[in-house]
């Protein structure tokens, strides 16, 4: 299950001092495009001191993981930078995929040179975390995305080499995050008090009762009792990641999920964001969510990726309605485009300024699209011949599915759909469709 | 040829060195697939079985001499490649450590991976004196990896003597190579290792020297100068941006107060210092904050920066921290005139802190400092005003807005009707409908679905036909498989399992109906039961499983309740009516609108269907008070029952208990109980001659030492002997957990002469409310818990008087279950608390919840009580009087209750203080004439709410107890201003 992947890095990225500016080099790798690549992005930070902080807090939760062995915690992943469209932005995934995390650079927080557009995983290693430590407040501090002078490397004759196990779900998580995130509604802001205030009522430990985010009065707080309008917080010792963050915050921005899937936080910062999500519950991943599934079984032909991908550059915004009119689409594809492209990683998700903008995973597209079990399930199912639809009327569908053993009934009514299946059954839905409403969706589209 | 050679060699046990010399490349390749073959023979092993006096042992024995299997392994180690070789060496220690190998073959041939599969498969036997002769003799270069794991050893010297093991302190062996001090220690610096775990319990021979010999030795090597204090130091410190663990961190502090750095020397090292104070682990930072105390007024330190750095120490979880950081900024202050201002308001940060103490010194930092005519401070303390205790709202009151009190934004609370259209539960009558909820009842259910199945299977039946009965297969299956299920699934209750028997009946039923259509699933099922009968441990244990519910045993008493509605449901569906039943909810989560319980009585009278006492106990019980409408009179008149009509009357006002002519008191208990009005339940107890304790839970407890026996081996005297210990518990007395009262024939005796009328049994689902406790647990399983709290939701004091008795006579939870069942029903009574005059045990029960060891529990209780203040439902006098009961048995530590205080139930809104007051009032008034540790905190807050609300006087017993508690010197100044 377990693949690995190869990060080789040119050099080490480090911090130095040089002419009493701090000179933050993030050395670069792409899988995707080895070759060296210029440099992305060369200037200055304006807010350093917060900056270093929301990274090495990233730097935490990329490390961290609330489901593995200590042993599977000790080995790295490496963040994701994206420059591009006047913004820098940093993401990474905790190893179980339940945690996600993007520090976006606003377009005043940085002044400096956008050389090159793109997306690429960065080196992050102890003693350059351990040297963010050291930044203050009236610093100066230059960051490079990759190497400015291209002859510092010998000819890449030497790179360093970290070999990470990448489990699928971790790229598949990334992707399913930005879903997850065009359907997630603003809800509230609070101020630093207050949200030092709601930090302070995370219980101490490791906690499994579910939490909620409630307001009484004019205070906010974490009770483990659902009132009206809460907010869902599963697994809520995670947020304690962010406890070093909340101090220096200006306001923090709470967008739950429509279906309290997720939980997503915007802690801002001067021309800084910090945006973090938690999943449903600490032990279910956003891997494992079938939250795009139902725009995946839609065969959207490849060259209108290709299209899309030619069209697009990065941190630019994503506009479906504009992009279906000038390449002449039907919108209806494109409005699943939307979704599918960020299933591929092609696209992220801006919750401040709601919409998706580009950026392409520096992971090869077959890891990316590594087929959704449930969706194989599904295909497999159409290839045995197990679907029989006995009523397509009007809105309703009514079929019959093979199960093992079993005929699995599924009635798809407009909105509503149910199945017999113990996933169902479990789930009614909220985790995305079973493989059997996939099949019959798929098999009713071609008839 | 080579291979004839080879095998005689080693079936002969010649020595192999000369022919394997003598090998080129070639010849060593292509032996490789034969001496794979000759290394399995070789390594062949055979089965032994023996007789020993525990048994038949079987082991097994190699085929080979160990001589042989020897030869064998030298040849591969020659011929093979890595992977092949690391296959053989099942550990390489033999190639790094054994004289054999390291004289007689390694002086003439090492592979290029020799280094490699040493470095990866680090031997255990390779120690690092070892290591660095191999290193010496340049046929290994070690890893950093090795080097950390053998390194700590090093300095330890074991050796077996006299039949013991004896260990030497050799630090000796850290100069014996150059590379050991210039490189290899300082790795340890900069990577995890064991060197803080090896030492401490190690007894060495030669060393009396301090607890831990690394510490020692690291600064004996910086006294030496075998190594640069100052990089040691800065090493030392840095290691706490390394990301160690919390110990391994700590560890390198330790060493770093050995080293004990000069004021100098924190000077120089501030940069690293500040570094260190992103750790997360509170001991460096308060080692770092104690440094810095020391320097703090001093012109060279950084104070800008600290100043800076201060708003996350400012935040810390850790009072101490918070302390040491005031304290550093008031020197601050105090050192450099012109920081008074930044100072300030960094110190107004601290002011979000509950604790008083912490409050008062930033306050004081702010008052000392600060200047209010300063827009900007004056500004930033206000922001906290809401935050601020007394006495720092004394200290700052030039700082405090003087404007007229804020109006406070009034906490709202959902509107408590009970019966309203959010909680209405949707009724279900389409046959796809019916379908899923069934599938969905035993995997993802609500707390009131299995009542809504014992109503709906008896609908879907005649809904059924022989075209669409298949679709109910999927279901069959899964309730066919749960019910055969002999694992722990921990998402589903024993309830669940009891529905999926009950769906098992309705299977058969409908399988004796349509036996072709449901041919495929019967199959099924027989097949999995063929599979039973072949398992060896199932063959006994499957056929209980598939008895008919009727049959089933049940878990423990009180799942008999629900054992009865199964078995009723499924009389319905067999006689194909489609009766609810009475005691299906209406409205979430237990609630029945009374109208629809009346239809319900009617439908039963028109079926001529009996009605089942217990169904109907439950549905009386379920009814809310006070919630009815007009029409409900007229429809009552409908019923022809007439004892139940009456009860009916009597339950909405309309007829007084006193005035009827009781016949069957069964029908009136449950409505006695939910109404609860004194003079008609003393009435009802006279009428029984029948205290009904049991059934209100009314019992007297009390908290305080107990004696235990036990049983303990006493290895000298070589039985068991009964030990004793104490333990502080809460106990009902006279707690019977009989399932009836049993009369003796000498009771039946006395009562004939007395003339004393007898008491009549009343026959009720309060018969079946006990259950056992089994060693740690009791038999209730989370999932069920709550779902026996809402049997009877208006009286539910019997239920969990029991749970009291059973999982909560000592505040600590020793396990799992009693936690979860605590959060359940804690979050079941949130939802059932609508009246505050439940029995004492309830009482008792969100008393202990306030106390106990799960702070999901405290929290809970603290919503409870939260919610049922802002409604006016609760008896704060009753819960003061419990909680200062409970403490004054030492239940539960007071910290943990004046913890919950300050972070939960202190400053929700005025009415809650006003409500907090009269809790702690006659909390107080019931805590004894000898203050109990640590109530200084209570007393605080007390303190704090009494200054809130100076025109409430508290009560005499409160204010005698306070006169005694002055004895004590620490209370002294606190109860004085209390008094005031």
């Amino acid at each position: 299950m377990t693949e690995t992947l190869n990060y080789q890095y040119y050099s080490l990225s480090s911090l130095e001092k040089k002419k009493g500016q701090e000179n933050l080099l993030l050395s670069k790798f792409n899988e995707v495009d080895k070759g060296i690549s210029p440099c992305f992005f060369w200037g200055k930070l304006n807010n350093p001191y917060e900056l270093s902080r929301c990274l090495i807090t990233l730097s935490n939760i990329v490390q961290s993981s609330f489901n593995l062995s200590p042993f599977q915690l000790a080995l790295l992943k490496d963040p994701i930078v994206t420059a591009g469209n006047n913004q820098i932005r940093f993401e990474g995934f905790s190893h179980c995929a339940g945690v996600y995390a993007r520090v976006d650079v606003l377009e005043n927080g940085q002044d400096g040179e956008f050389i090159e557009n793109g997306t690429t995983n960065v080196d992050f290693n102890t003693p350059l975390i351990s040297e963010l430590g050291k930044i203050k407040k009236n610093d100066d501090l230059i960051l490079s995305v990759g190497q400015k002078e291209v002859g510092f490397h010998k000819g890449g004759e030497s790179f360093i080499e970290r070999k990470v196990p990448l489990p699928s779900k971790w790229i598949k998580g990334l992707t399913t995050v930005q879903h997850y995130f065009s359907e997630s509604d603003y809800a509230q802001t609070l101020n630093r008090i207050q949200a030092i205030q709601l930090f302070k009522t995370i219980p101490a430990g490791k906690v499994k009762t579910d939490y909620y985010l409630i307001k009484r009065g004019s205070k906010y707080l974490f009770s483990p009792l659902k009132a009206s309008n809460a907010v869902y917080i599963g697994g809520i010792h995670r947020l304690k990641l962010l406890q070093p963050l909340i101090p220096l915050i200006n306001k923090l921005k709470v967008f739950p999920h429509r279906d309290m899937q997720s939980v997503t936080f915007i802690l801002c910062f001067d021309e800084l964001n910090f945006v973090f999500s938690v999943s449903r519950d600490f032990w279910r991943g956003f891997s494992g969510e079938g939250a795009a599934l139902e725009s995946l079984i839609e065969d959207l032909p490849d060259s209108l990726v290709k299209v899309f991908d030619n069209y697009s550059y990065t941190n630019q915004e994503f506009n479906p309605a504009l992009m279906s009119f000038e390449e002449g689409i039907d919108i209806s594809k494109i409005e699943k485009l939307s979704t599918k492209l960020s299933a591929m990683g092609l696209l992220g998700y801006d919750l401040a300024k709601n919409g998706f903008f580009y950026r392409r995973l520096p992971f090869k597209l077959e890891r990316i699209l590594s087929l959704n079990p449930r969706l194989k399930g599904a295909e497999k199912l159409l290839e045995e011949n197990k679907v029989n639809i006995s009523l397509k009327k009007d809105n309703r569908i009514e079929a019959k599915v093979e199960g093992s053993g079993v005929q699995h009934y599924i009635v798809i009514n407009g909105d509503k759909q149910r199945c017999t299946c113990t996933w169902f059954s479990k789930n009614q839905g909220e985790r995305g469709a079973c493989k059997h409403i996939l099949a019959v969706k798929k098999k009713a589209k071609a008839i | 040829m080579l291979e004839i050679e080879l095998e005689s060699i080693v079936y002969k046990e010649r020595d192999i060195i000369p022919f394997l010399k003598k090998l080129i490349p070639k010849e060593k390749r292509d032996l490789v697939p034969f001496l794979k073959k000759l290394e399995k023979t070789i390594f062949e092993r055979y089965e032994v079985t023996e007789k020993t006096k525990w048994g038949t042992s079987y082991t097994t024995k190699p085929k080979h001499s160990e001589t042989k299997r020897d030869l064998v392994q030298k040849a591969c180690y020659v011929c093979f490649n890595k992977t092949d070789a690391k296959k053989i060496f099942f550990n390489v220690s033999q190639l790094s450590v054994s004289d054999d190998y390291l004289e007689n073959i390694i002086p003439w041939y090492t592979p290029k991976w020799y280094g490699d599969l040493i470095n990866e498969q680090m031997p255990w036997e390779l120690n690092y004196e070892k290591m660095m002769s191999l290193y010496k003799k340049e046929l290994l270069e070690p890893s950093h990896e090795l080097i950390l794991a053998r390194l700590p050893n090093a300095i330890v010297e074991s050796k077996w003597e006299n039949n013991r093991n004896r260990s030497f302190y050799k630090p000796e062996i850290l100069y014996k190579y150059k590379e050991t001090l210039d490189k290899h220690i300082w790795f340890l610096f900069e990577e995890e290792s064991g060197i803080n775990s090896y030492y401490n319990y190690l007894h060495l021979e030669n060393y009396k020297g301090g607890n831990d010999i690394w510490i020692d030795t690291i600064t004996n090597l910086v006294y030496e100068n075998k190594l640069d204090r100052k990089r040691v130091l800065i090493a030392t410190i840095y290691s706490s941006t390394k990301g160690f663990n919390k110990t391994l961190s700590g560890w390198f502090f330790d060493l770093l107060i050995k080293l004990n750095p000069s004021q100098d020397e924190v000077l120089n090292l501030q940069d690293e210092f500040f570094a260190a104070l992103n750790s997360l682990h509170s001991k460096i930072i308060n080692t770092v904050l104690k440094y810095f105390k020391l320097v703090a007024n001093h012109k060279k330190f950084k104070h800008k920066v600290f100043v800076e750095n201060a708003s996350i120490l400012l935040n810390s979880e850790t009072k101490s921290v918070v302390n040491s950081t005031l304290m550093i900024l008031d020197k601050i202050a105090k050192t450099h005139k012109n920081s008074g201002v930044s100072v300030c308001e960094k110190a107004a940060e601290a002011l979000i802190n509950v604790d008083e103490k912490i409050q008062l010194r930033a306050a004081k930092i702010i008052e000392k400092y600060g200047d209010s005519k300063k827009q900007e401070l004056f500004d930033v303390v206000n922001l906290y005003a809401d935050s601020l205790l007394h006495s720092s709202r004394e200290v700052l009151k030039e700082y405090i807005e003087t404007s007229d009190e804020i109006e406070e934004e009034i906490y709202a609370v959902d509107e408590a009707k009970i019966l309203s259209k959010e909680t209405e539960l949707l009724k279900l009558v389409s046959l796809d409908d019916l379908i899923f909820f069934v599938s969905q009842s035993i995997d993802n259910n609500e707390v009131y679905h299995i009542d809504l199945l014992l109503s709906y299977l008896p609908k879907l039946y005649p809904l059924l036909n022989k075209d669409n009965v298949t679709k109910l297969e999927p279901i069959f299956k899964r309730s066919f498989e749960l019910s055969m299920n002999f694992d722990w699934k921990s998402q589903i209750g024993n309830l669940e399992s009891e529905a999926a028997y009950y769906i098992n009946d309705f299977a058969e039923i409908l399988i004796k109906k349509y036996p072709s259509e449901l041919e495929s699933f019967k199959k099924t099922k027989s097949q999995k039961i063929k599979k039973f009968k072949e398992d060896r441990y199932y063959s006994s244990h499957y056929k209980e499983r598939l008895k008919q519910i009727e049959n089933q045993p049940i878990p423990d008493y009180i799942y008999q309740i629900h054992h009865f509605l199964f078995i009723k449901s499924k009389s319905l569906i067999k006689k194909g009516l489609t009766l609810d039943l009475l005691s299906t909810p209406t409205h979430a989560p237990c609630w029945i609108e009374p109208n629809t319980l009346i239809d319900r009585i009617i439908s039963y009278e028109k079926s001529n269907e009996e009605i089942n006492l217990y169904d109907f106990q439950i549905a009386i019980g379920r009814l809310p008070i006070n919630e009815y409408s007009s029409y409900i009179i007229e429809n009552i008149n409908k019923i022809k029952d007439k004892e139940i009509k009456k009860v009916l009357k009597y339950h909405f006002n309309q007829l007084k208990i006193q005035d009827v002519n009781i016949s069957r008191p069964e029908l009136w208990l449950q409505s006695v109980l939910s109404r609860n009005v004194s003079v008609e339940i003393k009435y009802f107890q006279e009428y029984l001659v029948n205290p009904l304790i049991k059934e209100m839970g009314t019992y007297k407890w009390d908290c305080r030492m107990r004696d235990h026996f036990y049983k303990e081996y006493d290895y000298a005297a070589g039985k068991h002997i009964q030990k004793k210990m104490i333990r502080k518990e809460l106990n009902f007395k006279d707690f019977n957990i009989d399932k009836r009262e049993s009369e003796s024939i000498v009771s039946n005796i006395i009562g004939v002469f007395n003339k004393k009328k007898k008491k009549i049994k009343v026959s009720s689902i309060y018969d079946y409310m006990y259950f056992k406790k089994q060693k740690y647990y009791t038999t209730i399983r989370p999932h069920d818990d709550v779902k026996f709290l809402f049997l009877s939701p208006n009286n539910p004091s019997m239920f969990l008087s029991h749970v009291i008795h059973n999982n909560l006579k000592e505040s600590t939870f020793f396990d799992e279950t009693s936690k979860k069942n605590m959060v359940n029903l804690l979050k079941g009574l949130y939802e059932v608390w609508y009246r505050e005059d439940f029995k004492e045990s309830t009482y008792l029960f969100l008393a202990t919840g306030f106390l106990c060891s799960h702070k999901v529990g405290r929290e809970l209780s603290s919503e409870i009580w939260i919610k049922a203040n802002s409604e006016n439902k609760i008896n704060n006098l009753l819960l003061g009087k419990i909680l200062g009961e409970l403490e004054l048995g030492e239940y539960a530590p007071i910290k943990r209750f004046t913890d919950l205080l300050t972070a939960n139930l202190f400053n929700v809104s005025k009415k809650h203080n006003e409500a907090l007051l009269s809790l702690l009032d006659n909390m107080i008034a019931n805590m004894g004439n000898s203050p109990i540790r640590g109530v200084n905190k209570l007393l605080e807050i007390f303190l704090e709410l009494k200054l809130t609300f100076p025109q409430i006087e508290i009560s005499q017993s409160s204010k005698e107890r306070l006169i005694n508690w002055k004895q004590t010197n620490t209370l002294k100044t606190l109860i004085n201003k209390i008094e005031k």
